[in-house]
């Protein structure tokens, strides 16, 4: 039995027939799950964040481009850009706490709320959100650099460029913490 | 090749799933102790992060998605125009849920290529026939599901299956597999048999999707026969608002 794309689904979705919706969450919503958890490390903010994340493909079905390949890329970007405004907010929230002039402040560090917390997590938690990212969609969630290169708007070569060198952080970071 | 463009070398067969170095690494490794050590520690990290893996998404997630699409469907009214086929495929999905997602999904998927292998050896209506009747009973959801749809490939509606499938319309506990017998029945609408079939499924339906799905099919075929069920459906204070605003609708239009 040939197997339906994820593109056919989504464009059916597209085209009113909402219940395709079922097989593309069955598809995505582990891994869109774990997307956010390695980006937050907080389960029930990854949980908020996923629910919130297939509601924004329902709702915006409308703007999906069919194209081969493209349903994966459409909804990374869309969880990126997710967690991009979760940040914002938190940045918000922070900066409305402390008053006027700190719009500039570190995004505080997200909860951590796993009891089975790795100490390659940890490592991870400590790079700055643009190693995190490139490197959870990379070696966690298995995106080719020419995906994440079209979810990041850069081109392969300065993907593979920020993974390595991500990489690299992560190594010494890890090595240090574990020193 | 110098530290850097070593260490680079290292992740680079590492994701091409090479087990050698380039022979310019390997030399450099050999006469640099700080990259031996570097080396080490990268090639550690990178296997640790290879054996990461996915932790299970909450139930909640599920739940949480399944009411929202159900809304959506609802306040969309259009689940009249969903294929049976994908329906099969979203319904099996819902199952996945219910049953537990990670070890339902190997489940499903175990079951659609029992099935699907079976088919690929019925040549004759006889025998696919035998194969829904043998599946109907299977006490997996996905393989009821799987079997219900293989009707789609009928031309003509055989009386014994239309039996089976009206049944299953009645009796069946999970609500996926109804829907599922909703559109494999739709094909065969106008048959005597099968519109009473229908009629009969809508009044005693209580699944919002499902009641809307038979509203709008039977609506469709101009059924003044309905009229009963929809006054029904309205007056029920049970019935989802937006299921009796749907039954309304159709009731004024028929």
């Amino acid at each position: 039995m040939q197997e339906i794309s994820d593109e056919t689904y989504m464009e059916r979705v597209k085209n009113g027939q909402l219940a395709n919706m079922a097989p593309l969450f069955e598809r995505y919503h582990v891994r869109m799950y774990n997307f956010f958890l390695q980006l937050t490390h907080d389960k029930a903010l990854s949980q908020e964040l996923s629910q919130e994340l297939f509601y924004r493909v329902l709702r915006h079905r409308s703007g999906y481009r069919p194209a081969p390949g493209s349903f994966k890329k459409w909804i990374y970007t869309i969880a990126r850009n997710l967690h991009i405004d979760y940040r914002r907010e938190q940045v918000r929230v922070r900066s409305d706490s402390v008053g006027e002039g700190h719009e500039n402040i570190a995004v505080p560090p997200e909860r951590y709320t796993e009891t089975d917390y790795s100490r390659l997590d940890g490592a991870l938690q400590e790079l700055d959100i643009e190693q995190r990212e490139v490197l959870v969609m990379s070696r966690y969630q298995g995106l080719k650099y020419e995906e994440i290169a079209v979810i990041l708007g850069l081109s392969v070569n300065a993907v593979k460029v920020r993974v390595h060198r991500s990489i690299l952080a992560l190594r010494k970071v890890y090595f240090k913490n574990n020193q | 090749m110098n530290c850097e463009e070593t260490m680079a070398a290292i992740i680079d067969a590492r994701e091409k799933g090479e087990a050698v170095l380039s022979t310019e690494a390997d030399l450099h490794l050999a006469g640099c102790a700080a990259c031996q050590k570097e080396a080490a520690e990268l090639r550690h990290l990178l296997a640790e992060m290879d054996n990461t893996v996915f932790k299970p998404a909450p139930a909640a997630l599920g739940k949480g998605f399944y009411d929202m699409l159900s809304a959506e469907m609802l306040s969309a009214d259009n689940p009249v125009k969903i294929s049976r086929r994908y329906a099969y495929l979203s319904a099996a999905a819902c199952i996945i849920f219910l049953a537990g997602i990670g070890f339902a999904t190997l489940l499903i998927n175990r079951n659609t290529n029992k099935v699907a292998a079976e088919r690929v050896t019925v040549n004759n209506g006889g025998e696919k026939e035998n194969l829904l009747l043998t599946h109907i009973q299977d006490p997996s959801s996905a393989m009821r599901i799987q079997a219900v749809n293989e009707v789609e490939s009928l031309s003509q509606p055989d009386p014994k299956l239309v039996t089976v499938l009206i049944q299953v319309l009645n009796k069946d506990s999970n609500s996926n597999v109804r829907m599922a017998a909703v559109y494999a029945l739709s094909k065969f609408a106008d048959d005597t048999r099968v519109r009473n079939g229908l009629i009969g499924a809508l009044e005693k339906e209580t699944e919002p999707v499902i009641q809307v799905l038979l509203i709008n099919l039977l609506a469709d075929k101009k059924e003044e026969r309905v009229t009963h069920a929809l006054q029904t459906i309205i007056q029920n204070p049970a019935t989802r608002r937006q299921v009796q605003e749907i039954a309304g609708n159709k009731l004024r239009a028929l």
